[in-house]
């Protein structure tokens, strides 16, 4: 091997490098649970299953909006029975400031949904067709 | 063996009936949804809201016709989330006068969106948030509009507001169920779209608000592909009147005037 202590100078820098994010902060980082914080649901059973809706909700939620805006789609029958294809149906059973919001705000997550639509920190008076 | 001008002939001549096959089956591909079994209209009864809102002018003593709140604007604007605003005009129905003669007494007619056959606003949409639904409903996909405004230019009925200002420091209660929208988009009636799917899915006959709302019964909404319904009923008896009918948009909304 030609220059072989460069060589090997520069593989242990970069193995140095490499293991900046442990030096860096001395081995102080650590697993953060975020789901004992927050809220409990009120419901028992979630629209799909609990693992599913906590990895996939938005997805759930984008294919609610084509379906609800284009398709006229407003009931959503799965497994647990039949959800209205709405945002509203999240805070029957999830309170917002302590659940969706908090978790959001974990995982810097910003979501556009409420610039355009209703939620219940908005603190605005409301008015309810759903009972009518 | 065959020649290559024999083969080249063949092969072009293949290749070209295959494309013109496939460009036309494209076109015959429709697929159909349970929202093709409806079609909405409603047809307003001009005589009943003339004097529901000469009623209304004469009690609170206002002049002009926009001013004018009948209960199924208020009603709309609190169900849709629509502001309230000294400097615009956000209500999705608007009244106008209209006379026979110079001198004859005013006509009000209450002109909301009146869900076209033919839509000049969906033509002209440049992201496709206008379209028409297969029932009929002309709806503004609010998370794809830009705001350009040409669908109020196209519009012929002046049926369509842009949000000036923020909604949520104009509105007074909020219906959670509609969007409350950002500014800058552009918002039309809608039949309360989120009601008559919900109304529908829930075996009810749905209703928009404005008709639920109309002391007078003079809205009547129903579906124009079902012979037994009120609004066909009427259509096959009395005579109605379309607006704007020489543009040949063919509107949903029709208009009963004189009576029976």
């Amino acid at each position: 091997m030609y220059h072989k202590p460069y060589v090997i100078l520069g593989i242990v820098a970069f193995l140095i490098l490499l293991a900046m994010p442990y030096w860096v902060t001395a081995g102080n980082i650590k697993y953060e649970d975020i789901h004992k914080e927050l809220a409990q649901p009120k419901g028992v059973n979630c629209i799909k299953g609990v693992k599913w809706m906590s990895s996939y909700h938005m997805e759930l939620l984008n294919e609610w909006r084509e379906a609800a805006v284009r398709d006229g789609i407003r009931k959503y029958p799965t497994d647990n029975g039949v959800f209205n294809v709405s945002l509203t149906e999240c805070w029957k059973c999830h309170d917002y400031e302590n659940y969706c919001k908090k978790c959001h705000e974990f995982m810097e997550v910003r979501p556009v949904c409420w610039d355009c639509h209703y939620n219940p920190s908005m603190e605005m008076p409301t008015v309810n067709y759903l009972n009518k | 063996m065959i020649s290559r001008r024999k083969f080249l002939v063949l092969v072009t001549a293949s290749a070209a009936t295959i494309a013109t096959g496939k460009a036309l089956s494209i076109g015959e591909e429709e697929h159909k949804s349970e929202l093709s079994n409806y079609e909405w209209g409603m047809i307003i009864d001009v005589d009943k809201c003339t004097q529901c809102i000469k009623e209304i002018m004469e009690k609170e003593g206002i002049d002009d016709v926009e001013k004018v709140k009948p209960p199924c604007i208020r009603e709309c604007d609190k169900a849709n989330n629509v502001p309230e605003s000294e400097k615009y005009y956000y209500s999705l129905i608007r009244i106008y006068e209209v006379r026979e003669r110079e001198d004859a007494a005013p006509l009000y007619f209450p002109v909301m969106c009146q869900e076209c056959e033919h839509p000049a606003c969906v033509q002209v949409c440049l992201t496709k948030a206008s379209y028409r639904r297969e029932d009929g409903i002309i709806v503004v996909d609010l998370h794809r509009c830009i705001g350009c405004r040409y669908c109020m230019i196209a519009c012929p009925y002046n049926a369509r507001r842009f949000l000036w200002e923020p909604p949520e420091e104009h509105l007074r209660v909020v219906n959670p169920e509609a969007p409350i929208r950002k500014h800058g988009v552009v918002m039309k009636c809608e039949f309360c779209l989120w009601k008559i799917d919900r109304e529908r899915a829930e075996n009810k006959e749905p209703k928009p608000v404005c008709v639920e709302a109309c002391p007078h019964k003079a809205l009547i909404f129903g579906n124009l592909k079902d012979p037994n319904s009120e609004v066909s009923k009427i259509l096959k008896t009395s005579k109605v009147l379309t607006l704007r009918a020489y543009l040949g948009t063919n509107p949903k909304v029709k208009y009963k005037l004189w009576g029976d």
